[in-house]
C-alpha cells in the first residue's frame, strides 16, 4: 500500500531563490550513447525533490554529476545562481549521503561531524558547539566518542544526515539513504527526515528507486526513464494523474487495458471484445490508433445494487490474497482476455468473494486515463 | 554442543602443519636457543681436569697438583687423538694467546715428558686456571655476553670486550638501520604502486601484478648478476653517467659491494612483501569513503592525510612489519653484494657457523636476532593488531 500523505505546497521557503538549476545536461561515458540526455530542472531553495526511476534511468549519473563526482558531457548545473559544472566536489558546499553511510570507521562520531567543519577552517570552540548542536538535531546525545561500528544501522544513517547538514549546505544529496535498513527502520527514518526537512528546510534533492519513500517525502517527485525526465509533479499529481504510461505502471499499481481509439470521439475506446470504455485521454495524438486504459485498483469498484458506472465490465474472481487491511481480488473478464486487479477494504461490511463468483466492475470515466501504445 | 576454545572444529586439520612445523621449525630453533647457553665442548676435551678443578675452591690460589697432572694427561691424550687443535682454538676465542700456549705446552709434554708447570710459566698463574674452569662449565652465560660485545674475564667478572673485538652491538645498528632505510624506501615506492594496483581492473592489472611478481619468478643468482652489470664501477648507470658528461671518468660511484649495494637489491627483492598487503587493505577501502571526504569539503591532499592514509594504516604496519623483520635476518643478498661495509648480522652468523665453527656465538647472535624480532613484531602488533579483524 502506498502511503500518500497530503502535503502543504506551499511552505515558507529559506530564500525564494532557486537553489538548483540544470540546463540541459547531457552525459555521455563513451562519447556515443547519452545516459543522461538533456535534463532541465529548477529545484527552490528549501524543496525536497526526489529523482525516482528504475535502475539506469540514469538517475545515479545525475546525482554523481550533482555531487561533482563526474563531469556533465554538456550543459550547466548552477548552485545559489552559480555554474558549478566544472567545480570540483569540495568547492561545491553540498552535503551528501550514501546509501552506505560512508562514515569513517577510524573517527568517533563527534570526529565525523567535525570533518566538514575542519575542513572549512572552524574554530575548534565553533565545532563543539554545532557537533552538540548536531547531535541533538538527530536525537543522539552521548554517543559522541562512539566509533561508527558501535552504532546501529539506523543510528549510523542518522550521523550521515548530521554530518551532511552540520556545515549548513546549499543542497542536501541523499544517494539511496534508506537502502541498507530494514521495512520497519526505513519508515521511521523517513519520518526522521520528515522531520528534519520541516525544521531545517534544507533543499534537498533525494534519489531512490523506492516509491513509497519518494510518494511520502517529497515537495515533488521527478520520474525519470532512459536519462530523461518522464514527468515531475507533486506526489498526489504523479499518482493520480500520470501523464505518460510509464509513470502509471511505475508508481503504484493499475490496471492496464489495451484499447483501440473508438471513432473521432477523443474519452472513448474500444476494448479487444469490441466493448466500448471511456477514459480521459492523455497523450493520444491523432495518430495513435493503439493505446493502455489504465485504471487503479482502488478506483476500480464491485458495482452493488443499482450504482451506475458509466464502464461496467462483468468478470470472474480467479484469486482473492488476504492482505490484513485489504483483500486483493484478481479477476478475468468474460470473454477471458483482460486481467482486472481491485481491492477491497476489510471493513467488514464488504463480503469477500469467493473464486469463481462472478462479478461486476466498473469505473467512472475520470478515474481513468488513456495513454498511446509505446 | 559446547564449543571448546582449544580444540576448534576442524582442528585435525592443522597436525600436518603442526607436526611439520615442530620438526623443521621449532626443534632446530629450541637447539639453537639450548647451544647459545650450553657449551660441553671444553668439559668433554679436557674430562679429568674438569672433575679435578671441581674441588679447586680458592681461585686467587693455584688449583691442587692433582690438576695438573689431569691437565697434562688429557693434553697428552688429545695431541694421541689428533684433537689437541681444537682445544688450542677454544681457549684463544676466550683469551687470544692461548693457542699457542697449549700447543707448545701439549707438544712438549707429549713429545719430551717435560711436567706441565716447566712447560710455560703462564701455568703458574692462577688467571690461566681460572680461565680453564670457567671454560669447562656446560652452563655459560659467555656467548650472550660476547653476541653483545661484553665478556667473562679471567677473573669471573663481566666486562666490556676488548676494543678490536666489538662489532656485533655495531653490526646490530647496522641491520637495524639497514633494515629501516629498506623499509622506509619500500614505503615510498609502494604505497602509490599498490594504490595504481588496488584500483586497477583487466589487462593493467595483470600487467601491474606481473611486475610486482617479478622478483620472485627470477633466479637471486640471475638477478645478482643483473645488479652487478648494472651498478658496478664499469656497469650500465655508471656508463651512462659518464657518457653523458655528468661525472669524470675517474668519479665513477662505487654502487655495488657497498652499503648501497645491499639497500637497493633488498628493496628490490622485499617491495613485493610490502605491496601485497597493503593493496589488500587498499582494494576493501570503497571509494565512497574519499567521495565522501570531498564532498564534505576535503582537497585531495587533506582527504589523503585525514581519511585514506589512516584507513590504510593497517595495510602499512602489515606490509612494514613483514619487510622489517625479513630485513633483520636477510642473508644472501648482502653476501653477495654487500661488499664489506654491507654485510649485516647474519652473515656474521653464517661466518661463525661455516669458517670460525663458533656455533655457541653463532647460536647467541641467532638467540639475540630472534629475541629482537619478537621484540619488533610486539611492537607492530601493539600499533595495529595483526590477525585480529578490523572493525
Amino acid at each position: 500500500m502506498l502511503t500518500v500523505t497530503m502535503k502543504e505546497q506551499e511552505r515558507p521557503a529559506r530564500s525564494s531563490a532557486q537553489s538548483v538549476v540544470l540546463r540541459n545536461v547531457v552525459k555521455s561515458y563513451d562519447g556515443m550513447t547519452a545516459v543522461v540526455k538533456g535534463i532541465d530542472l529548477n529545484v527552490q531553495a528549501g524543496e525536497f525533490l526526489t529523482i525516482l526511476g528504475p535502475s539506469g534511468s540514469g538517475k545515479t549519473s545525475l546525482l554523481m554529476m550533482l555531487a561533482g563526482f563526474e563531469q556533465p558531457t554538456s550543459g550547466e548545473i548552477l548552485l545559489g545562481g552559480n555554474d558549478v559544472s566544472r567545480l570540483p566536489p569540495y568547492k561545491r558546499n553540498i552535503g551528501m549521503v550514501f546509501q552506505q553511510y560512508a562514515l569513517f570507521p577510524h573517527l568517533t562520531v563527534a570526529q565525523n561531524l567535525a570533518f566538514p567543519l575542519e575542513m572549512r577552517g572552524w574554530a575548534r570552540d565553533e565545532i563543539a558547539g554545532r557537533v552538540a548542536w548536531a547531535m541533538n538535531l538527530v536525537r543522539l546525545k552521548g554517543l559522541e566518542e562512539r566509533r561508527p561500528a558501535q552504532l546501529s544501522g539506523g543510528q549510523q544513517q542518522r550521523i550521515a544526515v548530521a554530518r551532511a547538514l552540520i556545515f549548513d549546505p546549499e543542497l542536501v544529496l541523499m544517494d539511496e539513504p534508506l537502502g541498507a535498513l530494514d521495512k520497519q527502520l526505513r519508515e521511521q527514518m523517513q519520518e526522521e527526515f520528515a522531520r528534519i526537512h520541516r525544521e531545517l528546510k534544507p533543499t534537498i534533492i533525494y534519489v531512490t528507486h523506492d516509491q513509497g519513500e519518494a510518494i511520502s517525502l517529497s515537495d515533488r517527485v521527478a520520474v525519470f526513464d532512459g536519462g530523461r525526465i518522464s514527468q515531475i509533479a507533486p506526489p498526489k499529481d504523479l499518482y493520480e494523474k500520470p501523464e505518460s504510461a510509464f509513470v502509471a505502471t511505475f508508481i503504484g499499481e493499475t490496471n492496464r487495458i489495451p484499447v483501440r481509439r473508438a471513432s473521432a470521439s477523443l474519452d472513448t475506446f474500444q476494448m479487444a471484445d469490441g466493448r466500448l470504455v471511456s477514459a480521459v485521454a492523455v497523450g493520444m495524438g491523432s495518430s495513435d490508433d493503439r493505446g493502455y486504459l489504465m485504471v487503479r485498483p482502488e478506483r476500480l469498484r464491485r458495482i452493488a445494487g443499482r450504482e451506475y458506472l458509466p464502464n461496467v465490465l462483468e468478470a470472474i474472481v480467479l484469486e482473492a490474497t488476504y492482505h490484513g487491511d485489504n483483500v486483493r481480488v484478481r479477476a478475468g473478464t468474460i470473454t477471458g482476455d483482460t486481467e482486472l486487479l481491485y481491492r477491497i477494504s476489510n471493513d467488514g461490511n464488504q463480503p469477500v468473494p469467493h473464486v469463481g463468483e462472478q462479478v461486476l466492475l466498473g469505473w467512472r470515466t475520470e478515474d481513468a486515463r488513456a495513454f498511446p501504445a509505446s | 554442543m559446547r564449543r571448546s576454545v582449544l580444540f576448534p572444529p576442524g582442528w585435525r586439520l592443522l597436525l600436518p602443519l603442526l607436526a611439520f612445523t615442530a620438526a623443521v621449525f621449532i626443534m632446530p630453533i629450541g637447539v639453537i636457543l639450548w647451544k647459545s647457553i650450553h657449551d660441553p665442548e671444553v668439559a668433554a676435551l679436557l674430562p679429568a681436569t674438569t672433575a679435578s678443578l671441581e674441588s679447586w675452591s680458592d681461585e686467587t690460589m693455584l688449583p691442587p697438583s692433582a690438576s695438573f697432572d689431569a691437565l697434562a694427561s688429557d693434553m697428552r691424550n688429545l695431541v694421541e687423538v689428533a684433537r689437541i687443535g681444537e682445544l688450542a682454538l677454544r681457549l684463544n676465542r676466550e683469551q687470544p694467546g692461548f693457542r699457542q700456549l697449549v700447543e707448545r705446552s701439549a707438544a712438549k709434554i707429549h713429545d719430551e715428558g717435560t711436567p706441565l708447570v716447566e712447560t710455560d710459566r703462564r701455568w703458574s698463574d692462577p688467571a690461566s686456571w681460572r680461565l680453564i674452569k670457567r671454560a669447562s662449565e656446560p652452563y655459560t652465560p659467555r656467548y650472550l655476553l660476547n653476541a653483545v660485545d661484553m665478556r667473562v674475564t679471567p677473573d669471573g667478572t663481566i666486562g666490556r670486550q676488548d676494543e678490536q673485538r666489538q662489532i656485533y652491538l655495531r653490526l646490530f645498528a647496522r641491520t637495524i638501520l639497514v633494515a629501516a632505510i629498506v623499509t622506509g624506501l619500500c614505503a615510498l615506492i609502494g604505497y602509490p604502486f599498490a594504490y595504481a594496483l588496488s584500483v586497477s581492473e583487466g589487462m593493467l592489472r595483470s600487467a601491474l601484478y606481473f611486475v610486482v611478481m617479478l622478483p620472485f619468478w627470477t633466479s637471486l643468482l640471475v638477478r645478482t648478476t643483473a645488479w652487478i652489470v648494472i651498478l658496478q664501477r664499469q656497469g650500465v648507470v655508471n656508463e651512462l653517467l659518464v657518457s653523458a658528461g655528468l661525472i669524470a671518468d675517474n668519479e665513477r660511484f662505487a654502487l655495488i659491494y657497498n652499503f648501497f649495494g645491499t639497500v637497493i637489491a633488498m628493496v628490490y627483492v622485499l617491495l613485493p612483501f610490502f605491496i601485497l598487503p597493503l593493496q589488500a587493505v587498499m582494494r576493501g577501502i570503497p571509494g565512497q569513503y574519499v567521495r565522501a571526504a570531498e564532498s564534505l569539503g576535503g582537497n585531495p591532499a587533506r582527504v589523503f592525510r585525514r581519511i585514506y592514509l589512516p584507513m590504510t594504516m593497517p595495510g602499512i604496519v602489515a606490509g612494514g612489519a613483514l619487510v622489517f623483520i625479513l630485513s633483520l635476518g636477510y642473508y644472501v643478498t648482502p653476501a653477495l653484494v654487500g661488499g664489506r661495509t654491507g654485510q649485516l648480522i647474519s652473515n656474521q652468523i653464517a661466518f661463525h657457523i661455516q669458517s670460525s665453527l663458533n656455533w655457541g656465538l653463532a647460536a647467541a647472535l641467532g638467540t639475540l636476532l630472534l629475541m629482537l624480532v619478537i621484540l619488533i613484531s610486539m611492537v607492530f602488533s601493539r600499533v595495529v593488531p595483526i590477525g585480529r579483524p578490523q572493525r
